[in-house]
């Protein structure tokens, strides 16, 4: 496994994270949560795909890791786990969503009809791909936090 | 969500149902006006109704309004909060889910819900429209080296994002529509960008343009949305969710097509 590109993924995924957690209007006492979920949500992603476990399955662990240091770290400090959520984006599939945006712009200006064929197939596919990485990326970080207010609410 | 700080528990609270249920939609409106998905949005409304010892109350929410109903002495009751808009703002939903959270803990009385609802309403941003700029120019810089950008392309996006937002927000003022807002952003972080391309600084590519347009991405529509789809019970709040990032990426991508072609790409 390449620890530095994991390392250099997890660097960038909390720049990521913490630019947008102010963006998303998270107080300052809280950003810091939003960064150590950036960091460990892209770095469990990278290191997942540098093992072969796929887009999708990569997504969704980065998205349960986003999920668990949140669920650990912000309640601690008096916040919802709702904090780390600007840390889910950058696990989207951006050049997915790209290509879409890209052959949905191309086909109106295509005369061709194996080209618009080609061009729809691909806008389909990579449609796909989006939902798909989406839904890992909402499922992974929604259940964690609802399992253990479950868990705790049954506890009481 | 637990907390660290122990907190007293106080005896039940005794306020009318009417107002108990009222405090509990309006969380539920706060937290869906804030990003918040359907689903968490639902737990903390019982979490509140719970803790105000309310049973067998329906609670419903749809694309406008969180819908809370009972009966108070025989006599049905029903309470609708509406739902103005499907924003993101953490700080607040952080807050209300605390808050629930206490609620349903004990911890605090049911005449010391009103003002601490009153108080998460009125949470001013914490942040000036610089300072966001410039968190959102990080941010797009950071997206660019995650999509292997070079150093050149990353301070184009950086710049584009900044003086994106910053157009934006001007815009927003000026109380123009969120679709042209949202299409003139796009072209002037586009344009800048394809400036970029042809000075030769970055290249013509997905890692240049897509980091440029960070400030529009719809993450949490998308995410709240197929979430909420995917549950089965919140089809048309999902529907409208998804509905809105689609409609987000076809304007972003006029964008980008109109910011390219002014630039001559």
């Amino acid at each position: 496994m390449d620890i530095n590109a994991v390392l250099t993924n997890a660097l960038w995924g909390a720049v990521m994270a913490g630019g947008l957690a102010v963006f998303f209007t998270v107080p300052q006492r809280a950003l810091w949560i939003a960064v150590v979920c950036g960091g460990a949500g892209r770095g469990v992603r990278s290191a997942a795909l540098q093992a072969d476990q796929g887009l999708l399955r990569a997504t969704l662990l980065a998205a349960l890791a986003v999920s668990l240091v949140a669920v650990l770290l912000a309640p601690s400090q008096q916040f919802s786990p709702v904090v780390a959520m600007s840390a889910l984006i950058p696990l989207g599939a951006a050049i997915d969503a790209f290509d879409v945006i890209w052959a949905a712009m191309q086909i109106p200006g295509t005369s061709d009809v194996t080209q618009v064929t080609a061009l729809g197939a691909d806008l389909i596919a990579n449609a796909v791909t989006v939902a798909a990485v989406t839904l890992a990326i909402a499922i992974g970080f929604l259940v964690p936090w609802l399992v253990l207010r479950f868990a705790r609410h049954t506890g009481e | 969500m637990t907390s660290s700080v122990a907190e007293p528990i106080l005896p039940a609270p005794l306020i009318p149902v009417s107002q108990a249920m009222d405090a509990a939609a309006r969380v539920g409106a706060i937290l869906m006006q804030s990003g918040a998905s359907t689903e968490s949005s639902v737990v903390a409304v019982r979490e509140m109704l719970s803790g105000l010892d309310l049973a067998g109350v329906n609670v419903t929410i749809g694309g406008d309004a969180v819908i809370v109903s009972a009966t108070e002495h025989g006599v049905p009751l029903t309470i609708m909060r509406t739902i103005p808009t499907l924003g993101a703002n953490l700080e607040r939903a952080s807050m209300a889910h605390v808050l629930a959270e206490r609620v349903h803990r004990g911890a605090i009385s049911g005449e010391g819900i009103a003002p601490e609802l009153a108080a998460v309403s009125a949470t001013p941003a914490p942040y000036n429209r610089y300072v966001v700029a410039v968190a959102l120019g990080i941010a797009g810089l950071a997206f660019n080296q995650l999509m292997g950008g070079t150093l050149t392309s990353a301070a184009v996006v950086f710049v584009a994002n900044v003086v994106a937002h910053l157009a934006r927000t001007e815009l927003t003022q000026r109380k123009s529509p969120v679709a042209v807002t949202a299409l003139a952003t796009a072209v002037i972080a586009t344009v800048i960008a394809a400036i970029g391309v042809r000075m030769g600084l970055a290249p013509m590519a997905a890692s240049t343009f897509i980091p440029a347009i960070t400030l529009l991405i719809p993450g949490f529509a998308l995410i709240n949305g197929l979430l909420d789809l995917s549950s089965l019970r919140y089809v048309m709040v999902g529907l409208q969710r998804v509905l809105i990032a689609v409609l987000t990426f076809l304007v972003i991508g006029i964008g980008i097509a109109a910011g390219i072609a002014l630039v001559g790409g």
